[in-house]
């Protein structure tokens, strides 16, 4: 009581006051009551066979005077509450008096003074300090009589009285109901014999301890109901006065234990849903700021950071990442909304390796309604996740291998009608993107050759055979889109649950064929008429060429007059000039033409031989020609072409030499990859490589003006490099010379690259 | 009785330039020049031990040099050296005349003073 009432003053509010087991009454400084809780209403001012009067409004001594005839008693009364209201005294006890069939009953009652601060007044609370017990004793004060019997069959707790051999002497009616034991039986009962078998030790004790001296004692027992169910009771012992036995009260608590159980339950399965939780799941509690608070084990393993490292730490520590979205605005959001947030999460570890969490992340609020905290649990994802980024790469690979080849896809699930185009087959059957792909769909697409698509189909549903037909397509807008369909059947657990087929787009293969064939003709053509070129080149060209030049080597070019001697003259350097064109045309042509052979050819040997030829132009010029083949000495390929670079190229350095300084020209092998390379080097008038760039090696190019050169050496050997599969480079600059580089492949692969 | 240098080429003009450079390096001996290989052939069976030298062309209509050679191989009717003469600059012509080893030389058109002079000394019918 007291605690209470120095501990909230607002004691005086009716509803705390009703939630109290206490009958209350409130008393002015005036005497008058003026408030009374519910337990007060029911048991004390509402009792119909008691004098009432206790009620709101009325003097509480007055009613006291009218009930009591020893007005000694009242006196003392009005002084013992005079002194509390003069804080000289904190509380009394006193017997309260009341008729009950024309006899004086009393109440127990304890009167404590209570200050209410904020009116200033002094009011007295007057209590009843339990419900029934001590009215019951007061009650049983004169023995089992006729008023105790019709008070305690009054109430609904069970009422008994129990003697030393603890045989019940007094039941009440709520009792007999309770235990369904009959009257005649009843004298002969013992009480311990309904207590649950539990109960009945403690029971026994409490007996023995404190039963028969002045003390009450509390327990819970379970009590046997006519039902032989037990329920639970609160039970208030007493001895009587005369200690020739106990008085017990008995309270239903039976909800009220069940309500525990219920709760110790809850707490078990709770206790045992969290040990569940975290030993799968990833949890993890975040202050507002989004700092870690707690972390449990699962989620130190993921993230490969210690309990230390990562409490106190934001969460950012994870780098979480959201394609879409940035994850701290995401976390102010909900710290606004106090909305659950999910979502698949990628994260790095701490070593950077990535981990993907299946996320719930929900705000925890306190009993006002404030976010305090946020509990995130995840699960690890990361297997299946990179399992998903894996398949979507290899349907990426699929569509554009499908596309690359112009092969489509069409798969059909039997189960639920499903029909899946690849892009490619849009491609194939010219089907817009946004057309609805359904089964009266492709029934239309198919519709020219349903009957043989159909007859497959059902062949591979009986047998499972797989089909490749070809199969004219309606696409509502051209008739001859032909396909090739190869298509097999989609097993799951042994049973047929689809097809598979892929799209092969047979028009333009057709087309393929006829416009390479068409090609390979044209070249055929072309070839013939290059050969009967080069026989024209070789014979019809060649021969009066060769009779011009022997007609002016008769003619004596001393005779006749000076003009016809020069007329002469350029007739023969034409005829000459004519000539070299027509063999170097012939070369070319035999290049073409002639599948020449390989073989393994020195250097050097090459080297001398084209000096031998060339001996005139080198002393002339006094060239010196220095060469290194240390590194590679031979080249397996074919001779009359190596022959003809080195010629090519030493002529070319001889006529393109510098007038200021004497040429020298140095000639190396090396191995550069899988290729030989000679270099042809000298100190000539160099060419401007970045002017007449794409212009060097081609066709009848001549890059100084100085010298007749005809212009198809570079050409020739261009192409007899190609033939033979290497390439030239050529690094110069002009007035300071070139280089020539000539790689020649050391195998006889086709497929080599330059480096 | 006479000796001849016989030449078959259907090029009147070819016949000619050889002729003359012959005549200009000299021989005892006379010149003939037919310009098909029917009249060659003819005058190859009638003077078979009379001929000294055959200079003889590749391309000439209705039978070539090497169907010439061919006809006249099994009658043992060459008995002096032969000399194509031919304006061809073909590689395949040269492997071709590989394969008949009656034949002296290729000859490639225009024939040079020194080349004539050369032969007519290695077979000693200089003037």
């Amino acid at each position: 009581m007291k605690k209470l009432i120095s501990k909230n003053t607002h004691i005086l509010d009716v509803n705390i006051l009703d939630s109290l087991e206490l009958n209350i009454a409130i008393i002015n400084s005036d005497g008058i009551i003026v408030k009374t809780n519910k337990s007060w209403q029911y048991n004390i001012a509402n009792l119909e066979y008691y004098t009432s009067g206790l009620d709101i409004g009325n003097d509480f001594l007055n009613v006291f005077k009218s009930n009591h005839s020893n007005l000694n008693l009242h006196e003392d009364l009005v002084l013992e509450f005079n002194k509390i209201f003069d804080k000289s005294l904190i509380s009394i006890k006193f017997k309260y008096p009341f008729f009950f069939n024309d006899e004086i009953k009393y109440y127990l009652m304890t009167a404590t003074l209570l200050q209410q601060k904020s009116l200033n007044e002094n009011f007295l609370i007057i209590s009843h300090d339990s419900k029934l017990l001590n009215i019951d004793r007061v009650l049983y004060h004169d023995g089992i009589d006729s008023t105790f019997k019709q008070f305690t069959d009054h109430v609904k707790s069970l009422v008994f009285v129990l003697n030393q051999e603890h045989k019940l002497t007094y039941t009440n009616k709520s009792w007999k109901i309770f235990t369904g034991v009959q009257p005649e039986h009843e004298a002969s009962q013992n009480c311990i014999d309904i207590i649950h078998p539990e109960d009945k030790g403690i029971f026994s004790d409490l007996l023995i301890q404190n039963m028969f001296t002045d003390k009450t004692s509390k327990m819970n027992l379970r009590l046997r109901n006519a039902n032989n169910e037990y329920i639970w009771f609160l039970v208030n012992f007493v001895s009587t006065e005369d200690k020739s036995g106990v008085l017990a009260t008995c309270t239903d608590i039976n909800e009220l234990v069940s309500t525990k159980k219920f709760l110790k339950n809850t707490l078990n399965s709770l206790s045992f849903y969290r040990m569940a939780l975290d030993q799968f799941a990833i949890i993890s509690i975040m202050d507002t700021k989004g700092n870690f608070k707690y972390v449990n084990y699962n989620f130190c393993k993921i993230s490969q950071f210690s309990k230390n490292e990562l409490i106190g730490k934001h969460f950012t520590i994870n780098e979480p990442y959201l394609p879409d979205n940035d994850i701290e605005s995401v976390f102010n959001n909900l710290l606004l909304t106090g909305s659950v947030w999910k979502s698949e999460l990628k994260n790095k570890a701490k070593d950077g390796s990535v981990f993907w969490l299946d996320l719930t992340i929900k705000p925890i609020s306190d009993s006002s309604g404030n976010i305090t905290e946020f509990l995130s649990i995840g699960y690890d994802i990361t297997t299946r996740k990179i399992a998903e980024i894996e398949l979507l790469n290899s349907n990426n690979l699929l569509e554009q291998t499908g596309t690359l080849s112009n092969i489509g896809g069409i798969s059909y699930n039997l189960q639920n009608n499903k029909i899946s185009l690849t892009n490619e087959v849009y491609n194939i059957l010219h089907i817009e993107k946004s057309a609805i792909i359904d089964l009266s769909f492709i029934i239309n697409l198919f519709k020219p050759d349903f009957n043989q698509l159909g007859l497959a189909i059902d062949k591979c549903l009986a047998t499972g055979a797989s089909w490749d037909i070809e199969l004219q397509i309606n696409n509502n807008k051209q008739n001859h889109i032909w396909i090739r369909c190869i298509g097999k059947p989609i097993y799951e657990n042994g049973e047929i649950t689809g097809f598979l087929s892929s799209v092969i787009d047979i028009i333009s293969a057709k087309e393929y064929d006829i416009e390479r064939k068409k090609l390979s003709d044209d070249l055929l053509f072309k070839n013939r008429a290059l050969l009967q070129f080069s026989y024209i080149v070789a014979h019809n060209l060649r021969a009066p060429v060769a009779n011009i030049l022997g007609l002016t080597s008769i003619l004596n070019i001393t005779d006749g007059s000076p003009e016809n001697i020069k007329t002469l003259k350029y007739l023969e350097k034409a005829a000459i000039n004519l000539n070299e064109t027509i063999k170097d045309l012939n070369n070319i042509l035999s290049i073409k033409n002639n599948a020449l052979q390989l073989i393994d050819i020195d250097l050097n040997e090459i080297l001398i031989s084209t000096i031998s030829i060339l001996e005139t132009n080198i002393n002339e010029s006094k060239v010196t020609i220095t060469c290194d083949f240390e590194l590679q000495k031979n080249v397996f390929t074919i001779k009359s072409y190596i022959t003809s670079i080195f010629y090519n190229l030493l002529s070319n350095a001889i006529k393109y030499k510098h007038h200021d300084r004497l040429l020298k020209i140095h000639i190396e092998s090396s191995i550069v990859g899988d290729f030989t390379k000679i270099s042809f080097k000298d100190n000539g008038l160099g060419i401007d490589t970045q002017f007449y760039k794409d212009k060097l090696f081609g066709m009848y190019k001549r890059f100084h003006n100085h010298v007749d050169g005809k212009g198809l050496g570079l050409f020739i050997i261009k192409t007899q490099i190609e033939a033979m599969g290497g390439y030239i480079e050529l690094h110069s600059k002009l007035g300071e010379g070139s280089e020539f580089c000539v790689f020649i492949p050391n195998t006889l692969n086709i497929n080599n690259t330059k480096p | 009785m006479n000796k001849y240098i016989l030449i078959i080429d259907d090029d009147p003009i070819s016949n000619y330039i050889l002729e003359n450079l012959i005549n200009k390096i000299g021989t005892k001996y006379l010149t003939i020049s037919v310009t098909d290989t029917d009249n060659g052939l003819k005058f190859m069976r009638e003077n078979k031990e009379n001929i000294l030298l055959l200079f003889l062309d590749l391309n000439m209509p209705k039978l070539e040099g090497w169907d010439l050679l061919n006809l006249v191989k099994n009658d043992n009717l060459i008995t002096y050296p032969v000399y194509i003469v031919s304006s061809s600059i073909n590689e395949n012509d040269l492997v071709q005349v590989s394969r008949f080893t009656d034949v002296s030389d290729y000859l490639i058109k225009p024939i040079e003073y020194e080349q004539i002079k050369n032969i007519l000394t290695v077979h000693d019918i200089l003037k």
